[in-house]
């Protein structure tokens, strides 16, 4: 996201470079009406782009009168829209959404593009217009995974125990988010198990396994800026059972997958809200893959879970080979688009890392519980963000955001 | 098949040379020729009169004769048969010659594997063969075979044996092993009573040494008793019969005045051996003892993974003499036991329990007693009655510590419908499953042998009857429902000794012709075996089924063709046969399957207010529709042989398209899902009482498993044998054994899945018809050249064996992908259409195997060589052997999809030393 956030500044400044040449002859009481044409160019990296609904409301810096249009039309590639407006400084604001193909898929996302303090004046020769790059966004920015807690800890007995994992999201912006809609979602592909994927769709989507979303009509759960909330994989208190874990009875959220098989009995705990399950890969519960082998992400889906399971199904082919033998195998997940994910962590362990299973531009690193495959020393560890003041860190960097190896924080 | 096809030739030339013969006044003697050792009659054996060699006769398959002697001659006679010492002897009637074989003349010691003599197909393996191969357990015999190689031992999980076939792990083909029948001394070994399978296991640790419904465990059969194998791997005799693939028939040594010890030791094991035989001569009898010890470990390093066998054997034999009858009885007492252990180091395991044993003890006693008819122009040859018994103590025990990471049903109501559920308590338990099976099994066989005595026509008529019961008397799988080590286990406690038991009859005519067209021989050995099952329940449809089994082998014998002073014999053969294998206890009464569906699983911070209430449904998987396993065979074969040289070669085809098969039945089993979304969870002070909540009833898809006829095996293959004759100077002795095999495994009947996926917080309601399921094709070509040296003045005998595998290649056969029907959560069968593809779950029917797996792959040439040497000391009482196997090798690295594949073996090497005195 970061590299957005540099992109707008820099079209901030100069357009305040733009103003201070511009304020000198305002003294006019006759105020002209200016055509000022907006013309937005879509995201770059995407597949058959089309606008389907925008509105550019232009707002008066003086006054703060708002001007809308959203008539736009495609022109020589570019959509067009033009604003009748005073002249005067204004802020240039669109937002709309695009769909563009995704392997086939049909993928509908948010976008948007703003400019401040645009001079807008009137004149017969030179046309008033902005040129807009409209990039895609996510309703959900500012959510960032805090901490995973996948390694489980061990029983008394020296015995593996996993039903405590669990996850935590905060809100990182500087204000009140809604979990509303927000997904978590489990990466199909191993960072230990380096495939030529075909077709290869990394730098758009992230192939998973599951997704679990928070459940809610919009604006039922906010989560105030700064702060974070617990979803575990089994609210209960987990010291009933291995006198080595600790209490999630109070987490904000738990994973809860419904089954009349009592093999897959997953615990409900009543006063603990549970995620929505849209899709995972086996019918039993879920967990964190406990020695790290995945990646972890939150994503905005733009569309129905109904849309999603059936349009977003995505057949990767690869060769598999094992020891004598090497053939095509064909995996079968979902894709879920770059431009939906808010945030991404890649895990990995040392002797066993070979790629990052989402695209670099959603996370460039990867964080680790222990070294070496079946570390028996990761158990009770986690990975958790680190804080710069009062924000995590997100630099889109996960080996340099996050402290690996880390004491799970229920245990401080 | 030299000396049968000599003998052949001078009995035809005889008969030219007698008939005309018009003798007066004349003695005629009736006798019989024998081997000295096993007292084998010796057909094809020639009589001439020591005063008229003209004068004189052949034996015949009985290793009778008939030879009239004019008053004036001297009634003495030769006898000469080739391989043997020629006698020189005085003829009196009813008299049993006995011939020596005679080791200088043949020079011949086998240790290879020989090709039968007879008309199907079949390796004979003498005991010279076994001294040379250092054998731990029977399993180690089959590199003899065509199609074998050595392998290094594999003694921690039981060894099932695999004929004419390439091989593919998987218990869903197991009919191939289940139906190759092992008879020890005439009686066999019967596993259909064998349930030592652990309910709801899914470790490795006890899953993979299970083998039940998958035959004998090799293992078991020690080598040091034998005196002889013989493993038809074409159509046997319709004397034998509950098999499908193969018999594998085992004879034990009789007799023999001496001590005798074996200690042989290798990487991973240590086997000891001591046998002694009596033999007294005046009340022509003998007793055998011996005593068996294998231990092994898997790793030479870890003590704690063993495998031992104890064999304790004790055979008497005795025999009469009377005038016109020969009578022999027979009683063998038997036991072998066998022991898996496997405990997981303690300091691994942080101080928990984790250990698996699994033992198997047999005692078997078989007696028999068996007639031979002198008289040579009797009707009526012989007969022989056989009664065998055999009990086992089997336990399988594996103890764990389990420890729960949640709330879990213990598996306890025995009746249908909705109960709360006993909770598991404590949440860390150490539980031990305990399956104790006591399989009995009763045999008994009576077989007479008739022959019509016809003059141009040699023939023998076999005609017998046997009954076999299997029972197991065991208490069946045992543990405690409330703490199992299985948690989510459904299965409930049975006792075998509840299981009625499984019996057969059959009944058997088979008629052996010898026909002599001019010097063409025509032979023909064709049978019938009926076979059912008695005492079967009316509504399975086995219940007074009668199998007929035809089986046929034919020989053509060539008139030997003389190419440089020596003759070319060519024998054209071929068979058919129909093999039938009945199914085994375990398949014909599965126990209960208990589907527990929870309805209500109520979890609250108090413990006391948690319960999960369940409705169970009992449902009886008995496939009344199960039938027996059959397997249609047939081969050519032909067999040449020049100067002691010889070759045979078989191309067979055998299809069993009804070999056992566990295949899931899915059908709607309905509950009821209470809402406890309702309930004030922190004012509640007892568990939420369903009857008073809000349900709604749910029809949801559930299944079971049950036996069927549903997976095929296709074998295809040629095998061939190649002998040379020992080359003089050099003393060695050159056999070539290979085989290729192409084996096709797929189901026969249309396989139900139901995908493993949730989708919108629900798993799938629909299951898929596939009708092509799995498919494998599995393929092997490998040929084994063997070089034996034998130098007798060094008593030294060594072989190399370069044991070359040209080829092996596995394909998959194409997958479903798009099922033909489907059944939704009503139990309904739909056709599955377009329009199913495009809806959220059914498009999860659809499956994802990609056209590529379906390529066929092959893996290039490797070779191993392997070193064996036995050396004979202080006058024969010591035998020193050893052995290496891949002494060398070459294993060419390949490219295989732009990865190259490295591959490495390790030698395996033991030594032995024996000891007779």
């Amino acid at each position: 996201m970061n590299k957005f956030k540099f992109f707008a500044t820099m079209l901030a400044m100069s357009a305040i470079g733009a103003s201070f040449v511009a304020c000198d002859d305002d003294d006019d009481n006759e105020i002209p009406m200016v055509n000022h044409v907006v013309k937005l160019t879509v995201p770059m990296g995407l597949q058959d782009v089309t606008v389907d609904d925008a509105t550019v409301t232009m707002t008066n810096n003086e006054n703060g009168k708002e001007y809308t249009s959203s008539q736009f039309v495609l022109v020589n590639d570019e959509y067009v829209d033009t604003v009748t407006v005073p002249q005067g400084i204004y802020s240039v604001n669109v937002r709309g959404k695009v769909s563009y193909m995704l392997d086939g898929t049909k993928v509908s996302n948010n976008v948007k593009s703003t400019q401040e303090n645009v001079p807008v004046n009137y004149s017969a020769t030179i046309e008033s217009k902005s040129a807009m790059a409209l990039v895609t966004y996510n309703a959900k920015e500012g959510f960032v995974i805090s901490e995973i807690f996948f390694t489980g800890t061990l029983t008394p007995e020296g015995k593996q125990y996993s039903d405590d994992q669990y996850i935590k999201i905060a809100n990182n912006s500087d204000s009140t988010l809604y979990l509303d809609g927000l997904a978590i979602v489990e990466s199909e592909f191993l960072t230990t198990d380096k495939q030529d994927y075909t077709p290869d769709l990394m730098n758009e989507a992230m192939s998973i396994d599951a997704i679990y979303l928070f459940p809610g009509s919009g604006k039922d759960y906010p989560l105030e800026a700064g702060k974070e909330i617990l979803v575990a994989v089994n609210a209960k208190d987990h010291r009933e059972f291995n006198a080595n874990s600790f209490d999630l009875s109070k987490a904000d959220f738990e994973f809860y997958d419904d089954a009349e098989n009592p093999d897959f009995q997953d615990e409900q705990n009543p006063n603990v809200p549970d995620l929505m399950n849209w899709y995972d890969y086996s019918y039993s519960y879920f967990g964190f893959h406990n020695r790290g082998f995945k990646a972890y992400a939150l994503a905005k889906p733009e569309c129905d879970m109904e849309t999603f399971v059936k349009d977003y199904l995505y057949t990767a082919t690869y060769v598999f080979t094992f020891g004598e033998y090497s053939f095509d195998m064909d995996t079968e997940c979902y894709k879920l688009p770059n431009s939906w994910i808010v945030d991404a962590v890649n895990l990995s362990v040392e002797d066993s890392y070979q790629w990052n299973v989402t695209a670099s531009s959603l996370d460039a690193g990867w964080a680790h519980c222990g070294s070496v495959d079946h570390d028996q020393n990761r158990y009770g560890k986690s990975v958790i963000r680190k804080k710069d003041g009062g924000k995590w860190i997100d630099t889109n960097n996960s080996t340099n955001d996050f402290e690996s190896d880390a004491q799970a924080s229920l245990f401080k | 098949m030299t000396i049968l096809m000599e003998s052949l030739l001078r009995y035809i030339l005889l008969i030219l040379i007698c008939l005309p013969c018009n003798i007066k006044a004349q003695h005629i003697y009736k006798c019989k020729v024998v081997d000295s050792k096993n007292t084998e009659p010796l057909q094809g054996a020639v009589v001439q009169l020591l005063e008229n060699k003209a004068m004189g006769t052949v034996t015949d398959s009985e290793g009778r004769f008939t030879v009239s002697v004019p008053a004036n001659f001297d009634a003495r006679a030769v006898i000469t048969y080739i391989g043997y010492d020629t006698l020189i002897v005085s003829l009196s009637d009813n008299a049993i010659y006995k011939m020596r074989f005679d080791n200088k003349l043949l020079n011949d010691v086998v240790v290879t594997a020989t090709e039968s003599k007879g008309l199907g197909s079949s390796s004979k393996i003498e005991k010279h063969a076994m001294e040379h191969l250092q054998p731990s357990s029977f399993a180690d015999v089959l590199e003899l075979l065509p199609g074998g190689m050595a392998h290094d031992p594999a003694l921690s999980t039981p060894n099932i044996i695999s004929l004419r076939e390439a091989g593919i792990s998987s218990s869903q083909y197991n009919t191939s092993s289940l139906g190759t029948r092992f008879v020890i001394d005439g009686a066999p070994r019967s596993t259909n009573a064998n349930m030592q399978f652990v309910d709801g296991a899914w470790d490795i640790t006890t899953t993979y040494r299970d083998f039940t419904n998958a035959g004998v465990d090799m293992r078991t059969i020690s080598t040091d008793d034998i005196n002889d194998i013989e493993i038809v791997r074409g159509i046997p005799s319709v004397e034998y019969g509950d098999l499908t693939s193969g018999l594998v028939k085992i004879n034990r040594r009789r007799g023999g005045n001496d001590i005798s010890a074996r200690f042989k030791a290798d990487m991973e094991s240590k086997l000891f051996y001591v046998a002694k035989g009596i033999e007294w001569t005046k009340s022509q009898s003998s007793l055998n003892l011996s005593v068996d010890y294998l231990d092994s470990k898997a790793d030479p390093r870890n003590l704690l993974e063993t495998y031992k066998r104890v064999t304790v054997s004790s055979r008497y034999n005795k025999q009469w003499n009377r005038n016109s009858h020969q009578y022999h009885f027979g009683a063998n007492l038997d036991y072998s036991g066998s022991f898996d252990d496997d405990d997981i180091d303690p300091e691994l395991n942080y101080g928990g329990v984790d250990k698996y044993k699994s033992d198997y003890s047999r005692y078997a006693i078989d007696l028999s007693l068996d007639m031979d008819n002198k008289k040579e122009r009797s009707l009526f040859k012989s007969w022989n009655l056989l009664f065998s018994t055999a009990y086992e103590r089997d336990v399988t025990e594996r103890t764990r510590l389990v420890q729960l990471d949640r709330e879990t049903p213990a598996a306890t109501s025995k009746t249908e419908g909705e109960n709360w559920a006993m909770l598991i308590t404590p949440y860390t338990y150490t539980a031990t499953h305990k399956v104790d099976g006591k399989p009995l099994n009763l045999y008994a066989k009576a077989n007479a042998v008739l022959s019509f005595p016809l003059k141009t026509v040699s023939n023998k008529t076999k005609v017998g009857i046997d009954w076999q019961l299997d029972k197991n008397l065991g208490d069946g799988q045992i543990f405690n429902p409330a703490n199992p080590l299985y948690p989510g286990i459904s299965a409930r406690q049975r006792k075998y000794s509840d299981i009625p038991s499984e019996q057969s009859l059959s009944e058997y005519l088979e008629e052996r012709l010898g026909i002599h067209f001019g010097r063409h021989k025509f032979d023909i050995e064709a049978g019938l075996r009926a076979t059912t099952m008695l005492h079967l329940d009316a509504r399975y449809e086995l219940n007074g089924k009668w199998y007929l089994d035809p089986r046929v082998n034919l020989g053509w014998t060539f008139p030997g063709i003389r190419i440089n002073d020596h003759e070319l014999s060519v024998m054209l053969g071929g068979g058919y046969g129909m093999h039938t294998k009945f199914p085994t206890i375990d398949q014909l009464y599965p126990e209960l399957t208990y589907i527990d569906l929870v309805e209500m699983n109520y979890w609250h911070t108090v413990k006391d207010y948690r319960g999960i209430y369940l409705q169970t449904y009992i449902v009886d998987p008995t496939n009344f529709r199960l039938h027996a396993a059959r397997n249609k065979k047939w081969e050519v074969r032909a067999d040449v042989s020049y100067r002691g040289n010889r070759l045979s070669v078989t191309y067979f085809q055998e299809d069993m398209k009804s070999g056992f098969r566990s295949m899931g039945i899915y059908g709607d089993y309905p509950y009821k899902k209470y809402d406890t979304s309702s309930i004030d969870h922190n004012a509640i002070t007892s568990i939420p009482d369903p009857s008073t909540l809000e349900y709604e009833l749910i029809d949801e898809l559930n299944g079971y498993a049950t036996t069927q006829n549903g997976s095929r095996t296709l074998k295809k293959g040629w095998e061939y044998t190649f002998s040379s004759a020992r080359i003089p100077v050099i003393n060695t002795r050159l056999t070539v054994t290979g085989a290729y095999f192409k084996t096709q495994y797929q189901n026969s009947m249309s396989v139900t899945e139901i995908p493993s996926r949730m989708v919108a917080g629900e798993r799938l309601h629909y299951a898929g018809i596939y009708k092509d399921d799995d498919g494998y094709i599995r393929e092997m070509w490998n040929t084994n050249f063997t070089f034996d040296t034998d130098i007798p003045r060094l008593k030294l005998g060594f072989s190399l064996s370069a044991q070359c595998m040209w080829q092996t290649a596995s394909q998959s056969m194409p997958k479903q992908n798009v099922p033909d029907q489907y059944i939704d959560r009503y139990g309904t069968v739909h056709d599955f259409t377009e329009a199913d593809l495009e809806d959220i779950y059914k498009q999860f029917l659809v499956r994802s195997y990609n056209s590529s797996l379906y390529e066929r792959q092959t893996v290039p040439f490797y070779m191993n060589l392997n070193f064996k040497a036995t050396k004979k000391l202080l006058g024969d009482r010591l035998t020193l052997a050893l052995f290496v196997n891949k002494l060398l090798d070459i294993h060419p690295s390949y490219v295989r999809n732009d990865y190259r594949i490295r591959r490495y073996v390790t030698p395996y090497f033991g030594l032995e030393a024996n000891v007779r005195l």
